[in-house]
């Protein structure tokens, strides 16, 4: 009887047990978010490098598994070492890349390329002209072979200026229909006016200056192997790549000469608000940025932090204020940018036209708030863990390896944003964000607005003075209260 | 617990060469019905995880399109039972992850990529939107109204889209096939919130379900984890869905329209093929590489060709929507010039008929075919997604994830004797669409 008893009273405690558990229709384990486990090491493979005799520096990053070896070579001539008089050469020279060679036609090079199971994309921004390669990996010879022809004997000539000139210019003209790509771009000018990097915005007036001559000059100066770097990732091996390479490439002359990085960048003198009319947009792209002048130690992952606390994320302060508490914006973000010389901090929102002049008032009272209190740590420790969790998925594509190194390369950088991000994000704290925020995003900035001006007239008589841009950049009149 | 029940298969061995991305693939079934696919990629502390539910604008009736876009809205944005409004984006966000939805004509996906170390939290959270969708009236009216709002600024934006709808009711005849996924505004205004829970309460079911995770995780307590969040979730049904197949005369046919926000003439081309699953279909995928996929491929050497370009642009390739297949070609081209661009299409075709392609032409598609597969796996995101999509479409063909998986094998052993058969059964005039398109 008494065992009896006993066992009712463990089934009555095991139904409340079981009730309270099942409180509101489900298990307790479904009322809260789980948590995380311990945050799971990232090991990196090593970045190893050595220099050809021809003075042409190599990183191999081995990557086991990758059916893919991707090859990126960055030539140091980006638009900063384009003339004065000639803006855009270097984004004439990566379209020349594309044209065919001495030997073969630009069909033919196609048809070679793909046959390795490649493709090959050619770019310039304002530090280098990044030439990226990827191929099935059992053809690396084959793919150096084409990348040597097409380094050492460029089919360099009127005709394919002609056409890298018509395609650069249709590519921007539909560009240009862009709110975000034609407000950076006005806002990249005015950031670096009188600087080499203000010539990395040029416009399609410019790629009617290109001659053939000026890029046979350009090619002769820049594209040297003691002015470019290989990254190559995949399975292979620091011996085997820097052998291939050699082989294919040593036919590649050294140019007798010091490169000279660009000085540094100086920040806006005054806060500029101007406004580029698009009157097929929908809605108003607000784009504001100032300028980073070389950076100390450290302050590049305070900025990173910063950038994401701003606008890294809908839970950042830009997007709950302008489009959670406002309800003025569909998409926000901010970011620093990193160059060789310097960088930019810039930021963007997408909002309606006709909450224009708000939403740039609360652009800058979220700056300002900024550089005047320090954030709470909770809110810097959730920004460094939205990057520490952020960082190996950039890396996850199998040729994403050789992209970011590619890039860390181009920008003079190493192991820091590699094999030792985490630790140098982890350093971060809300003293060294406000340091950082203090320092520059104090500057004058300089904001740019593109959208359709019959819908925010009166939005822009809110400004002391916007100076009006038509879409290629010229200034077109100067409006004032 | 109902890991007992569920017994794990390994996926047949493949072969090293034909995908290497994805090895260590194994399912399993749990208890009420949900498939689970788990694929081990040690490489980086990274983990994807996909919902692939098999609803899509194919299952919607008529009077109720847009019900299957709008409940993806809804899915992404309005929270479940223990999530807030935008809490799923949010908590994804804040561990450094990305998420997206796709909401295409066969089926849905949900996916998350995010640090291994909050796989827990990405399950529990799918799980809670799958098992407690909150369809209350304000969260409805709010992705009613975005959609409607999106629907507008598409419609007077996109190039192209209102020609392409009427291009999908030809080629694809009934409605269930033929109707666009983004619905009719009129139908999208009568939709009531029961709409959408009948539809969720069908379709958003275990049994309906595919759930996939790649990346680095520890099996055991990845398929405890799977067992804690989803199994208690009643299974539902799974949906009997029977189209009927449509016969059609074999004779060519062509239609104009006018498209009020075409920025030039165009044409559309398109062929009904053989259904997925058939050995013909492989014989489509790889004809595709040979046709359209690369530069150096026919129909762009022919049609964007440097020295004699006539059109300005060329875009196309399979699609298959559920059991069925067809191949679009769409060209933009100048008014003179849309003739000879369809000209060249079936000029190209007629030679492909004549001839057998040359061993470095095969070679050559093979080659870029792989290489189309190692992209489309490259990430732990792409391989979540396209074990997903790789599960329904065996599904529907009557096949193994097996089968799926070995795919490649059996596409790379195509001759050109079998690419002629099949150019001679579809790729004719007698079985293809043609849509001119008018700017008006």
């Amino acid at each position: 009887m008494k065992r009896s008893l006993f066992r009712a009273a463990v089934g009555c405690g095991a139904a409340v047990c079981f009730l309270a558990a099942m409180a509101g229709g489900q298990e307790r384990f479904r009322q809260r978010i789980p948590p995380p486990d311990p945050r799971p090491e990232l090991r990196l493979p090593r970045l190893e490098t050595v220099t050809l005799t021809n003075g042409l520096p190599i990183t191999v990053v081995y990557r086991e598994g990758a059916p893919m070896t991707s090859l990126h070579l960055i030539f140091y001539a980006g638009e900063q070492a384009s003339p004065d008089k000639t803006p855009g050469l270097a984004t004439l020279v990566s379209g020349i890349f594309g044209q065919g060679t001495q030997l073969h036609s630009a069909a033919d090079m196609e048809e070679r390329i793909e046959s390795i199971g490649g493709s090959m994309s050619v770019s310039a921004d304002q530090d280098v002209i990044l030439f990226a390669f990827h191929f099935l990996e059992e053809y690396l010879d084959e793919a150096l072979d084409l990348a040597a022809e097409m380094i050492l004997q460029p089919r360099i000539g009127d005709r394919e200026v002609k056409i890298v000139q018509s395609l650069v210019s249709a590519e921007m003209a539909a560009q240009e229909r862009n709110p975000v790509f034609t407000a950076h771009r006005i806002l990249g000018r005015l950031l670096f006016e009188g600087h080499p990097y203000e010539k990395f915005a040029f416009n399609r007036g410019a790629i009617r200056n290109w001659t053939s001559r000026d890029l046979q000059e350009f090619w002769d100066r820049n594209i040297r192997p003691n002015n470019a770097q290989v990254v190559l990732t995949g399975m292979v091996n620091i011996n085997a790549a820097s052998r291939k390479i050699s082989h294919a490439l040593n036919l590649w002359r050294p140019r007798d000469f010091t490169p000279v990085p660009p000085p540094p960048p100086r920040p806006p003198e005054r806060t500029r608000i101007c406004f580029i009319d698009l009157p097929q947009a929908g809605q108003c792209t607000i784009c504001a940025g100032t300028v980073l002048p070389p950076l100390v130690p450290g302050e590049r992952f305070a900025l990173l932090t910063l950038g994401q606390l701003l606008g890294g994320s809908i839970n950042s302060r830009l997007f709950l204020n302008l489009r959670e508490s406002k309800g003025y914006a569909y998409e926000t973000r901010s970011r620093p940018e990193f160059y060789r010389a310097g960088g930019a901090f810039s930021l963007e929102a997408i909002v309606r036209p006709e909450v224009v002049a708000a939403s740039v008032r609360e652009i800058f009272s979220e700056i300002r708030l900024l550089t005047r209190e320090a954030a709470s740590s909770t809110e810097i420790e959730e920004s460094k863990f939205t990057l520490l969790g952020g960082f190996p998925l950039q890396l996850d594509r199998f040729d994403a390896y050789a992209g970011y190194v590619a890039n860390l390369r181009a920008a003079g950088e190493g192991e820091d944003l590699w094999s030792r991000f985490s630790e140098n994000v982890l350093d971060v704290d809300s003293g060294r964000v406000l340091q950082a925020a203090q320092k520059y995003l104090s500057q004058p900035f300089i904001v740019v607005i593109a959208g359709p001006r019959e819908w925010c007239r009166e939005e822009l008589a809110q400004f002391e003075e916007v100076d009006v841009f038509d879409v290629r950049g010229q200034l077109v009149e100067t409006i004032r209260k | 617990m109902g890991l007992a029940a569920a017994v794990l298969v390994w996926t047949a061995a493949l072969s090293a060469q034909s995908l290497p991305l994805m090895t260590g693939v194994s399912h399993y079934t749990l208890r009420n019905g949900l498939t689970v696919i788990l694929q081990e990629q040690a490489d980086l502390p990274v983990v994807s995880v996909a919902v692939g539910y098999n609803a899509g604008s194919i299952h919607e009736l008529p009077g109720k399109t847009g019900v299957a876009y709008l409940l993806e809205k809804l899915m992404m944005f309005a929270g479940s039972a223990n999530v807030s409004p935008l809490e799923h984006i949010s908590d994804i966000n804040r561990a450094g992850g990305t998420l997206n939805a796709e909401a295409l004509e066969d089926q849905t996906l949900y996916y998350q990529t995010i640090p291994s170390n909050h796989l827990a939290m990405a399950l529990w959270l799918e799980s809670d939107r799958m098992r407690t969708l909150d369809l209350s009236p304000e969260n409805f009216e709010k992705a009613r109204t975005d959609l409607l709002e999106e629907l507008r600024n598409r419609r007077t934006s996109e190039p192209f889209l209102a020609s392409l709808q009427t291009f999908d009711e030809l080629l694809y005849s009934d409605f269930s096939f033929g109707h666009s996924p983004l619905g009719l505004e009129s139908d999208i205004r009568n939709l009531t919130v029961e709409d959408v829970r009948a539809f969720y309460d069908a379709f958003y079911v275990p049994q309906n379900a595919v759930l996939c995770i790649s990346g680095r995780f520890d099996r055991v307590r990845t398929r405890e984890l799977i067992a804690r969040y989803f199994e208690s979730i009643p299974g539902g049904k799974a949906p009997v869905t029977a189209f009927e197949e449509p016969t059609f005369a074999r004779v060519p046919f062509s239609r104009t329209v006018d498209d009020p926000v075409a920025s030039a003439p165009a044409v559309f081309l398109g062929f009904r093929l053989a259904p997925p699953g058939s050995p013909q279909y492989r014989i489509q995928t790889l004809l595709d590489f040979v046709l359209l996929k690369g530069r150096s491929a026919r129909l762009n050497r022919r049609l964007l060709n440097r020295e004699a370009k006539i059109a300005y642009q060329l875009s196309g390739g399979i699609e298959r929507r559920d059991g069925r297949t067809v191949y679009k070609v769409f060209i933009i081209a100048s008014p003179p010039q849309i003739q000879a661009c369809e000209d060249a299409v079936f000029n190209e075709l007629d030679k492909l008929k004549r001839t057998f392609l040359s061993e470095a032409e095969i070679a050559k598609a093979k080659t870029l075919y792989r290489q189309d597969v190692y992209k489309r796996t490259a990430t732990s995101t792409d391989r979540v997604i396209f074990l997903a999509q790789a599960f329904w479409m065996e599904r529907t063909a009557g096949g193994t994830l097996d089968d799926a998986l070995a795919e490649m094998d059996r596409i790379l052993k195509i001759t050109p004797t079998e690419i002629t058969a099949v150019l001679n059964r579809y790729y004719v005039r007698e079985n293809c669409v043609v849509l001119y398109v008018q700017m008006k």
